[in-house]
């Protein structure tokens, strides 16, 4: 009967030691893959590659050579084409940020983003002093525009699959639409589940 | 006599939490949306989740969307839709102690997980969310997330002729999603979404029944890429009538999802399975439930201009899906139902020998009063489904010059008398747009 009674008692101990909530901190640059989906990680790792190779162009030299400054960019539209639904600004805002770290280019504020902008430089008109206030229609203009998609194909079965995210990106010249850049990154993931656990 | 009793107090806890199980709350949801209390219905199963029970996550999360899409609240309809599908992926997994516990209670004792042509329906119902939000790209999303589930759902029964859990309509929302967007590349893959659902329909209704709709965007597509089966498709749906394609025009469709899904009841039969044991045989079924709509003319008027007037058609008939992937399962439902109570019967005719050999007659025949309650209370049917689905999804489709016009829905019962209606308003129409308008109707 004892032995009975500690077999209860264990399973008891069990089931409440997996009812207790754990949270763990982690540092946003680790790796961390719950499903398989499109996740921060992949945003920040594309955006940084993705860049890197961008900026690495020979079209920086050239623009260098004629124009006697650094480019100016600005980032579009990225079109999510794949099979989830994806919060494309987190990843525009990691573009962005790389953009700005690479310090070979100038960047400029996206068309919503200007909207607030341009309403604080209206209002300072009004209410700011004359030497503090900004100054009207001196906003720098992009030279080119940063745009493309994220594509996905998935492979399925009952219990496994692989997905392949592809990020089409492309560097396109304001004034004369030439795409003086293009690139692209893929990201391969298979996901397993067991058909039982205990 | 000791092991007796752990053994009954296992018995007892199992069946306490077989009862947990049950979504207590789902009839009067379904009350509440047939009576066209919407926004009660939403209160209710908002404030009352833990009436639906721990194992039915899946359930509450699929009834709570549609309850949320009839009043209006696209977004928050989305997060349940999209909590419902990511744990119906975890539930791939199985609990092996969980599968086990049904084979010594019921059923119920699983947690919830939606069956094909349900999951399917999940994205077909996210769909016309998006679209009611106006928001095409997202829709998008739900349908190549459609394509890829189709192969995996497809599997399930084998390559089975009448593969139900696959969806004609869901393959052709697809494809007027993917012709919307107006890409190159999404028209071409309109077309093959617009060949797959016939392929589907072809399956389904054995080449007897193909929606007009599909007819005539298969036929327009067909013959843009220049598809070699495009004069195979114009000679078989010789009846449609194809109208230009002019650049001056609007697309305008109508999705509309009409009755109430069945509902499934328990069919029992007592079995005594010897002069002291009675065993109790349990398994569903589905009942249909009645809705008078079964029609409805999609009305399109111009402002000033002529009133244009198109009858919906069949879609989805998801009353048909639903009996018919219950009628696939149910061999191993009923041999299951059957097992079960002979397993119950032969662990408890040892025991009850066992008992009368220590103990006496009279603890022995205690006993088996006992088993034959718990039987008997144990063994129900698996009622779970998910009743907030309509019984069908009908669809029309309209080309018009661009301009204003009123847009408006009459529904029509068998005789063909109007026994409802919505105006839609006065709507811009651009050219080269399509337009969708979505309703659910409740008579």
């Amino acid at each position: 009967m004892a032995r009975t009674w500690i077999i209860i008692l264990s399973f008891a101990v069990l089931g409440l030691t997996g009812c207790a909530t754990e949270v763990i901190r982690k540092d946003t640059k680790d790796v961390v893959d719950l499903s398989g989906r499109w996740n921060d990680t992949d945003a920040r790792m594309v955006a940084e590659e993705v860049v890197k190779g961008c900026t690495e162009g020979r079209w920086v030299g050239q623009f260098n050579k004629e124009k006697g400054r650094d480019p100016v960019v600005i980032v579009g539209t990225v079109t999510n084409r794949s099979q989830e639904h994806i919060n494309s600004h987190v990843f525009i805002e990691d573009l962005e940020m790389a953009l700005v770290n690479s310090g070979k280019v100038k960047f400029v504020a996206a068309k919503g983003e200007r909207i607030d902008v341009r309403a604080e430089r209206a209002d300072q008109q009004e209410n700011s002093s004359v030497e503090t206030r900004a100054k009207l229609v001196q906003e720098t203009g992009a030279d080119y525009m940063l745009q493309g998609s994220l594509n996905s194909v998935k492979d399925e079965t009952r219990g496994q699959y692989v997905i392949m995210f592809q990020v089409n990106l492309e560097l396109v010249n304001l004034t004369t639409n030439e795409k003086v850049w293009i690139g692209q990154k893929k990201i391969k993931k298979v996901v397993k589940r067991p058909k039982y656990s205990m | 006599m000791g092991r007796s009793l752990i053994f009954m107090l296992t018995c007892l806890g199992l069946s306490s939490c077989a009862s947990v199980s049950s979504p207590a709350l789902q009839p009067k949801i379904n009350g509440l949306i047939v009576a066209g209390q919407s926004a009660l219905a939403a209160e209710k199963i908002t404030a009352q989740a833990s009436d639906y029970g721990t194992g039915n996550y899946v359930l509450y999360h699929l009834d709570r969307a549609l309850v949320l899409q009839l009043t209006g609240d696209f977004s928050s309809s989305v997060v349940s839709l999209e909590k419902a599908k990511l744990r119906q992926e975890e539930l791939y997994t199985r609990s092996v102690t969980n599968e086990a516990s049904t084979w010594v209670v019921n059923d119920n004792r699983a947690p919830y997980r939606a069956p094909e042509y349900e999951r399917v329906l999940m994205n077909v119902f996210q769909s016309l969310n998006y679209l009611q939000m106006n928001n095409l790209n997202e829709a998008l999303v739900e349908a190549r997330d459609l394509d890829s589930k189709f192969p995996v759902v497809a599997g399930v029964y084998g390559q089975d002729k009448h593969r139900f859990e696959d969806n004609g309509f869901a393959r052709l929302l697809c494809g007027i999603l993917y012709e919307a967007a107006g890409t190159g590349d999404d028209l071409n893959d309109a077309l093959i979404a617009y060949k797959q659902a016939l392929t589907v329909y072809d399956s389904y209704y054995n080449g007897q029944y193909v929606p007009r709709v599909l007819k005539n965007r298969l036929i327009r597509m067909a013959e843009r890429f220049h598809d070699p089966d495009a004069g195979e498709y114009r000679r078989r749906f010789s009846d449609v009538r194809i109208e230009d394609e002019r650049p001056d025009t609007a697309t305008v469709y109508l999705l509309e999802a009409v009755g109430f899904s069945p509902v499934r009841v328990a069919e029992i039969i007592p079995v005594p399975v010897d002069m002291e044991f009675v065993a109790k045989i349990a398994f569903p079924k589905f009942v249909r439930r009645l809705y008078a709509v079964r029609g409805s003319h999609f009305v399109v008027q111009g402002r000033p201009g002529p009133v244009l007037r198109v009858d919906t058609e069949l879609g989805a008939d998801i009353e048909e899906l639903a009996e018919k992937d219950l009628e696939a399962r149910k061999a191993l439902t009923l041999s299951k139902s059957v097992i079960r109570p002979a397993l119950k019967y032969l662990v408890e005719r040892n025991q009850k020998d066992v008992i009368e050999k220590k103990h006496g007659r009279v603890a022995a025949e205690l006993f088996g009063i006992f088993s034959n309650l718990y039987n008997i209370y144990t063994e129900q049917a698996d009622l779970r489904s998910w009743q907030s689905l309509p019984a069908q999804v009908r669809v029309a489709r309209i080309q018009v010059p661009v301009g204003t016009y009123r847009v408006s829905i009459e529904d029509v019962d068998v005789n063909g008398f109007m026994v409802a209606s919505e105006d839609k308003g006065d709507v811009l129409l651009k050219a080269g747009q399509t337009y969708f308008f979505v309703r659910r109707s409740l008579q």
